[in-house]
Protein backbone atom coordinates (compact mmCIF):
# COMPACT_ATOMS: atom_id res chain seq x y z
CA UNK A 1 0.00 0.00 0.00
CA UNK A 2 2.71 2.28 0.79
CA UNK A 3 4.89 1.50 -1.94
CA UNK A 4 1.47 2.63 -4.43
CA UNK A 5 1.35 5.86 -2.90
CA UNK A 6 5.02 6.52 -3.33
CA UNK A 7 4.93 5.86 -6.78
CA UNK A 8 1.73 8.15 -7.10
CA UNK A 9 3.57 11.05 -5.35
CA UNK A 10 7.16 11.10 -7.87
CA UNK A 11 7.18 14.02 -10.16
CA UNK A 12 5.60 17.41 -9.70
CA UNK A 13 1.67 18.17 -10.16
CA UNK A 14 0.66 20.34 -13.23
CA UNK A 15 0.32 22.84 -11.09
CA UNK A 16 3.84 22.54 -9.54
CA UNK A 17 5.26 23.01 -13.18
CA UNK A 18 3.04 25.89 -14.11
CA UNK A 19 4.13 27.89 -11.20
CA UNK A 20 7.66 26.54 -11.39
CA UNK A 21 7.98 27.63 -14.93
CA UNK A 22 5.84 30.96 -14.39
CA UNK A 23 8.53 32.22 -11.99
CA UNK A 24 11.81 31.22 -14.06
CA UNK A 25 9.94 32.87 -17.05
CA UNK A 26 9.11 36.14 -14.84
CA UNK A 27 12.94 36.05 -13.55
CA UNK A 28 14.35 35.30 -16.62
CA UNK A 29 12.38 38.16 -18.42
CA UNK A 30 13.38 41.16 -15.31
CA UNK A 31 16.87 39.74 -15.91
CA UNK A 32 17.17 40.24 -19.49
CA UNK A 33 15.32 43.72 -19.10
CA UNK A 34 17.50 44.90 -16.56
CA UNK A 35 20.97 43.52 -18.67
CA UNK A 36 19.17 45.49 -21.61
CA UNK A 37 18.92 48.63 -19.79
CA UNK A 38 22.40 48.20 -18.31
CA UNK A 39 24.29 47.23 -21.26
CA UNK A 40 22.60 50.12 -23.50
CA UNK A 41 23.47 52.49 -20.24
CA UNK A 42 27.08 50.86 -20.60
CA UNK A 43 27.03 51.36 -24.53
CA UNK A 44 26.16 55.24 -24.04
CA UNK A 45 28.96 55.90 -21.41
CA UNK A 46 31.27 53.85 -23.62
CA UNK A 47 30.86 56.28 -26.68
CA UNK A 48 30.70 59.43 -24.32
CA UNK A 49 34.15 58.19 -23.31
CA UNK A 50 35.85 57.52 -26.64
CA UNK A 51 34.34 61.00 -27.76
CA UNK A 52 36.00 62.64 -24.59
CA UNK A 53 39.39 60.34 -25.19
CA UNK A 54 38.94 61.76 -28.94
CA UNK A 55 39.09 65.17 -27.82
CA UNK A 56 41.26 65.18 -25.03
CA UNK A 57 44.07 63.51 -27.91
CA UNK A 58 43.43 65.83 -30.42
CA UNK A 59 44.17 68.56 -27.83
CA UNK A 60 47.18 67.33 -26.65
CA UNK A 61 48.54 66.94 -29.71
CA UNK A 62 47.82 70.36 -30.87
CA UNK A 63 49.05 71.32 -27.52
CA UNK A 64 52.54 69.49 -28.45
CA UNK A 65 53.30 70.84 -31.74
CA UNK A 66 52.99 74.01 -30.53
CA UNK A 67 55.01 74.17 -27.70
CA UNK A 68 57.84 72.55 -29.94
CA UNK A 69 57.39 75.90 -31.90
CA UNK A 70 58.41 77.97 -28.76
CA UNK A 71 61.55 76.14 -28.74
CA UNK A 72 62.85 76.63 -32.01
CA UNK A 73 61.64 80.12 -32.79
CA UNK A 74 64.81 82.52 -32.26
CA UNK A 75 66.47 79.44 -34.80
CA UNK A 76 64.28 78.60 -37.24
CA UNK A 77 63.72 80.11 -40.91
CA UNK A 78 59.88 80.15 -41.29
CA UNK A 79 57.80 81.92 -39.68
CA UNK A 80 55.28 81.43 -37.53
CA UNK A 81 52.05 82.76 -39.12
CA UNK A 82 48.51 82.90 -38.58
CA UNK A 83 46.21 84.24 -41.13
CA UNK A 84 42.61 85.81 -40.62
CA UNK A 85 40.93 84.51 -43.57
CA UNK A 86 37.73 86.12 -42.64
CA UNK A 87 38.64 89.19 -44.29
CA UNK A 88 39.08 87.24 -47.17
CA UNK A 89 35.20 86.10 -47.18
CA UNK A 90 36.33 82.25 -45.66
CA UNK A 91 34.92 81.59 -42.91
CA UNK A 92 37.84 80.04 -41.48
CA UNK A 93 41.58 80.93 -40.26
CA UNK A 94 44.72 79.27 -40.97
CA UNK A 95 48.18 78.95 -38.87
CA UNK A 96 51.39 77.99 -39.91
CA UNK A 97 54.52 77.59 -37.92
CA UNK A 98 57.36 75.29 -37.31
CA UNK A 99 57.76 72.49 -34.85
CA UNK A 100 60.24 70.45 -33.23
CA UNK A 101 57.70 68.24 -31.88
CA UNK A 102 56.98 64.79 -33.48
CA UNK A 103 55.22 64.95 -35.95
CA UNK A 104 54.55 61.65 -38.17
CA UNK A 105 57.34 63.04 -40.40
CA UNK A 106 59.40 61.36 -38.14
CA UNK A 107 61.98 64.31 -38.90
CA UNK A 108 63.86 66.77 -36.42
CA UNK A 109 61.73 70.35 -37.89
CA UNK A 110 58.41 69.89 -39.04
CA UNK A 111 56.53 72.81 -41.49
CA UNK A 112 52.96 72.51 -40.08
CA UNK A 113 50.10 74.26 -41.62
CA UNK A 114 46.41 73.77 -39.66
CA UNK A 115 43.28 74.89 -42.03
CA UNK A 116 40.05 73.92 -42.68
CA UNK A 117 39.82 71.44 -45.65
CA UNK A 118 36.70 72.18 -47.86
CA UNK A 119 38.26 70.77 -51.09
CA UNK A 120 36.06 67.84 -52.36
CA UNK A 121 38.99 66.07 -54.14
CA UNK A 122 40.84 65.49 -51.71
CA UNK A 123 39.79 62.32 -48.92
CA UNK A 124 40.75 64.52 -45.94
CA UNK A 125 38.44 66.73 -44.71
CA UNK A 126 37.63 69.31 -41.50
CA UNK A 127 40.75 70.39 -39.72
CA UNK A 128 43.94 69.55 -41.57
CA UNK A 129 46.73 69.46 -41.01
CA UNK A 130 49.89 70.09 -43.63
CA UNK A 131 53.47 68.51 -42.85
CA UNK A 132 56.34 68.79 -44.43
CA UNK A 133 60.37 68.55 -43.68
CA UNK A 134 61.67 71.28 -46.41
CA UNK A 135 59.18 73.68 -48.41
CA UNK A 136 59.47 72.35 -51.43
CA UNK A 137 58.65 68.61 -50.46
CA UNK A 138 55.00 67.40 -51.15
CA UNK A 139 53.43 67.48 -48.27
CA UNK A 140 52.04 65.10 -46.14
CA UNK A 141 48.29 65.26 -44.98
CA UNK A 142 46.96 64.02 -42.08
CA UNK A 143 43.14 64.74 -40.91
CA UNK A 144 42.78 65.55 -37.20
CA UNK A 145 38.95 66.66 -36.70
CA UNK A 146 36.64 65.60 -39.66
CA UNK A 147 33.64 67.23 -38.35
CA UNK A 148 35.29 70.54 -37.83
CA UNK A 149 33.72 73.32 -40.05
CA UNK A 150 35.91 76.09 -38.88
CA UNK A 151 39.08 77.28 -37.17
CA UNK A 152 38.60 80.70 -35.10
CA UNK A 153 42.85 81.91 -34.00
CA UNK A 154 43.45 84.42 -31.48
CA UNK A 155 46.81 85.89 -30.70
CA UNK A 156 48.19 87.69 -27.61
CA UNK A 157 51.53 89.26 -28.14
CA UNK A 158 54.18 89.15 -25.45
CA UNK A 159 53.63 92.54 -24.07
CA UNK A 160 52.37 94.12 -20.77
CA UNK A 161 48.34 94.74 -20.65
CA UNK A 162 48.38 93.12 -24.06
CA UNK A 163 44.98 92.01 -25.97
CA UNK A 164 44.38 89.34 -28.47
CA UNK A 165 44.72 89.83 -31.72
CA UNK A 166 43.21 87.96 -34.78
CA UNK A 167 46.53 87.64 -36.44
CA UNK A 168 50.25 86.80 -36.52
CA UNK A 169 52.95 87.41 -38.38
CA UNK A 170 56.82 86.73 -36.61
CA UNK A 171 60.07 85.18 -37.48
CA UNK A 172 61.72 85.26 -34.54
CA UNK A 173 58.83 86.64 -31.96
CA UNK A 174 55.85 84.24 -30.66
CA UNK A 175 52.70 85.39 -29.24
CA UNK A 176 52.26 84.68 -25.53
CA UNK A 177 49.60 82.86 -26.20
CA UNK A 178 47.24 81.22 -29.04
CA UNK A 179 43.73 80.56 -28.55
CA UNK A 180 42.06 77.77 -30.97
CA UNK A 181 38.17 77.38 -31.67
CA UNK A 182 36.69 74.88 -33.62
CA UNK A 183 33.11 74.90 -35.16
CA UNK A 184 31.06 72.02 -35.88
CA UNK A 185 30.11 72.24 -39.74
CA UNK A 186 26.79 72.08 -41.17
CA UNK A 187 24.91 69.71 -39.45
CA UNK A 188 27.29 68.13 -37.96
CA UNK A 189 28.60 68.37 -34.18
CA UNK A 190 31.99 68.43 -32.65
CA UNK A 191 33.06 66.63 -29.02
CA UNK A 192 32.76 69.07 -26.53
CA UNK A 193 36.28 68.72 -25.81
CA UNK A 194 37.21 70.06 -29.39
CA UNK A 195 34.09 72.92 -29.48
CA UNK A 196 36.05 74.46 -25.88
CA UNK A 197 38.92 77.01 -26.95
CA UNK A 198 42.30 75.37 -26.65
CA UNK A 199 44.85 78.15 -25.15
CA UNK A 200 48.56 77.58 -25.57
CA UNK A 201 50.77 79.58 -23.44
CA UNK A 202 54.03 79.78 -25.93
CA UNK A 203 55.43 83.29 -24.74
CA UNK A 204 59.47 83.40 -24.16
CA UNK A 205 59.98 86.86 -23.13
CA UNK A 206 58.49 88.76 -20.54
CA UNK B 1 13.59 21.34 -3.11
CA UNK B 2 16.19 20.95 -6.36
CA UNK B 3 13.88 23.83 -8.17
CA UNK B 4 14.22 26.16 -5.65
CA UNK B 5 17.93 25.04 -4.85
CA UNK B 6 18.23 25.75 -9.04
CA UNK B 7 16.72 28.90 -9.35
CA UNK B 8 19.04 30.49 -6.25
CA UNK B 9 21.94 29.64 -7.91
CA UNK B 10 20.80 31.36 -11.65
CA UNK B 11 19.49 34.08 -9.44
CA UNK B 12 22.69 34.57 -7.28
CA UNK B 13 24.79 34.58 -10.47
CA UNK B 14 22.20 36.88 -11.99
CA UNK B 15 23.10 39.15 -9.52
CA UNK B 16 26.74 38.89 -9.82
CA UNK B 17 26.54 39.64 -13.05
CA UNK B 18 24.38 42.69 -13.10
CA UNK B 19 26.49 44.03 -10.26
CA UNK B 20 29.97 43.62 -12.11
CA UNK B 21 28.53 45.30 -15.49
CA UNK B 22 26.87 48.40 -13.12
CA UNK B 23 30.41 48.35 -12.14
CA UNK B 24 31.58 48.43 -15.40
CA UNK B 25 29.03 51.22 -16.36
CA UNK B 26 30.27 53.04 -13.10
CA UNK B 27 33.71 53.14 -14.19
CA UNK B 28 33.09 54.13 -17.69
CA UNK B 29 30.79 56.84 -17.21
CA UNK B 30 33.48 57.85 -14.39
CA UNK B 31 36.40 57.85 -17.37
CA UNK B 32 34.56 60.11 -18.89
CA UNK B 33 33.91 62.53 -16.52
CA UNK B 34 37.22 62.83 -15.25
CA UNK B 35 38.85 63.15 -18.62
CA UNK B 36 36.90 66.08 -19.51
CA UNK B 37 38.34 67.15 -15.72
CA UNK B 38 41.07 66.36 -16.62
CA UNK B 39 41.42 69.21 -19.84
CA UNK B 40 39.10 71.85 -18.26
CA UNK B 41 42.03 71.71 -15.48
CA UNK B 42 44.69 72.20 -17.73
CA UNK B 43 42.63 74.81 -19.22
CA UNK B 44 42.89 76.53 -16.12
CA UNK B 45 46.15 76.03 -15.69
CA UNK B 46 47.16 77.30 -19.27
CA UNK B 47 45.66 80.54 -18.24
CA UNK B 48 47.40 80.61 -14.79
CA UNK B 49 50.57 80.79 -17.03
CA UNK B 50 49.66 83.53 -18.64
CA UNK B 51 49.61 86.01 -15.64
CA UNK B 52 53.30 87.63 -14.04
CA UNK B 53 54.84 87.70 -10.93
CA UNK B 54 53.13 89.98 -9.33
CA UNK B 55 49.41 88.46 -10.59
CA UNK B 56 50.58 85.00 -9.54
CA UNK B 57 51.60 86.51 -6.12
CA UNK B 58 48.08 87.94 -6.07
CA UNK B 59 46.26 85.35 -7.89
CA UNK B 60 43.13 87.86 -9.96
CA UNK B 61 39.19 86.55 -8.42
CA UNK B 62 38.44 85.99 -11.92
CA UNK B 63 40.98 82.63 -11.86
CA UNK B 64 40.30 81.72 -8.42
CA UNK B 65 36.98 80.27 -8.93
CA UNK B 66 34.39 80.64 -11.45
CA UNK B 67 32.07 78.10 -13.74
CA UNK B 68 33.35 76.80 -16.99
CA UNK B 69 31.79 78.39 -20.60
CA UNK B 70 29.18 76.57 -22.40
CA UNK B 71 29.15 73.02 -22.86
CA UNK B 72 30.95 72.58 -19.34
CA UNK B 73 28.62 74.69 -17.47
CA UNK B 74 28.49 72.51 -15.06
CA UNK B 75 31.92 72.12 -14.19
CA UNK B 76 33.12 74.61 -11.99
CA UNK B 77 36.85 74.88 -10.65
CA UNK B 78 38.69 76.65 -7.53
CA UNK B 79 42.65 77.18 -7.88
CA UNK B 80 45.13 78.76 -5.69
CA UNK B 81 48.61 79.71 -5.88
CA UNK B 82 51.42 80.13 -3.62
CA UNK B 83 54.96 80.82 -3.60
CA UNK B 84 57.40 78.16 -3.04
CA UNK B 85 59.00 78.74 0.13
CA UNK B 86 62.86 77.51 -1.20
CA UNK B 87 62.73 78.47 -4.80
CA UNK B 88 63.18 81.39 -6.73
CA UNK B 89 60.22 82.60 -8.36
CA UNK B 90 58.86 79.26 -8.79
CA UNK B 91 54.72 79.09 -8.01
CA UNK B 92 52.30 76.11 -6.93
CA UNK B 93 49.38 75.74 -8.79
CA UNK B 94 46.50 73.90 -7.10
CA UNK B 95 43.40 73.64 -9.79
CA UNK B 96 40.09 71.42 -8.29
CA UNK B 97 37.60 70.93 -11.07
CA UNK B 98 34.21 69.77 -9.66
CA UNK B 99 31.22 68.41 -11.64
CA UNK B 100 28.93 66.16 -12.61
CA UNK B 101 29.78 64.02 -9.40
CA UNK B 102 33.34 63.65 -9.70
CA UNK B 103 36.42 66.18 -8.64
CA UNK B 104 39.68 66.20 -10.16
CA UNK B 105 42.91 67.77 -8.58
CA UNK B 106 45.60 68.71 -10.27
CA UNK B 107 49.21 70.53 -8.77
CA UNK B 108 51.81 71.96 -10.99
CA UNK B 109 54.64 74.05 -10.91
CA UNK B 110 54.53 77.60 -12.75
CA UNK B 111 58.06 79.44 -13.02
CA UNK B 112 57.23 83.50 -13.48
CA UNK B 113 60.57 85.75 -13.07
CA UNK B 114 59.80 89.22 -11.04
CA UNK B 115 60.07 92.46 -13.05
CA UNK B 116 63.07 93.48 -13.96
CA UNK B 117 64.30 97.08 -13.56
CA UNK B 118 66.63 98.02 -15.80
CA UNK B 119 68.39 101.14 -14.48
CA UNK B 120 70.57 103.83 -16.88
CA UNK B 121 73.58 101.87 -16.53
CA UNK B 122 71.36 98.85 -17.92
CA UNK B 123 72.26 96.37 -14.83
CA UNK B 124 69.46 94.66 -13.57
CA UNK B 125 67.46 95.97 -10.43
CA UNK B 126 64.90 94.03 -8.04
CA UNK B 127 65.12 90.45 -8.34
CA UNK B 128 67.93 90.21 -11.06
CA UNK B 129 66.83 86.96 -11.64
CA UNK B 130 68.68 84.25 -13.26
CA UNK B 131 67.99 83.12 -16.75
CA UNK B 132 65.96 86.06 -16.83
CA UNK B 133 62.56 85.77 -19.13
CA UNK B 134 63.62 83.44 -21.56
CA UNK B 135 63.64 80.67 -18.96
CA UNK B 136 59.80 81.66 -18.34
CA UNK B 137 57.74 78.17 -19.49
CA UNK B 138 60.53 75.52 -19.46
CA UNK B 139 60.11 74.35 -16.74
CA UNK B 140 56.42 75.01 -16.39
CA UNK B 141 55.49 71.78 -16.01
CA UNK B 142 55.93 68.96 -13.42
CA UNK B 143 52.28 68.38 -12.73
CA UNK B 144 51.82 65.63 -9.95
CA UNK B 145 48.13 65.60 -10.02
CA UNK B 146 46.26 62.38 -10.23
CA UNK B 147 45.89 61.65 -13.81
CA UNK B 148 47.96 64.66 -14.96
CA UNK B 149 50.77 64.69 -17.08
CA UNK B 150 54.21 63.97 -15.70
CA UNK B 151 57.26 66.24 -16.75
CA UNK B 152 55.19 67.45 -20.01
CA UNK B 153 56.97 70.70 -20.50
CA UNK B 154 60.55 70.55 -22.42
Amino acid sequence: MRRNVARVRRGFTLVEVLVGVTIAALTLTAGFAALGFVRDRAQAAEIATVTALHGATTRQLLTDWLWGARLRSSTQSWPIQGVDLEEQGVPSDELMFPTTARTPLHVRQTLVRLFIDRDEETPEFGLVAELQERQQDEPRRVQLVGQAGSLNLRFMPDLPDATWIDFWMGQTDLPRAIELTLAPAPGDSLPALLRYPLLVPLGTLR
Amino acid sequence: MEAVVALAIIGLFALALLSTTTAQLRTASKAGVLLEARTLAEDRVSAIQLLDYDELADLPDSLATGVFAPPFQDFTWTAAVEEMKDEYDLFGVAVVVTGRGETFPLRTLVHSPRPQLVTTTGTRGAGGVSGGGGQRGGGQRGQTGSGGRGGGGS
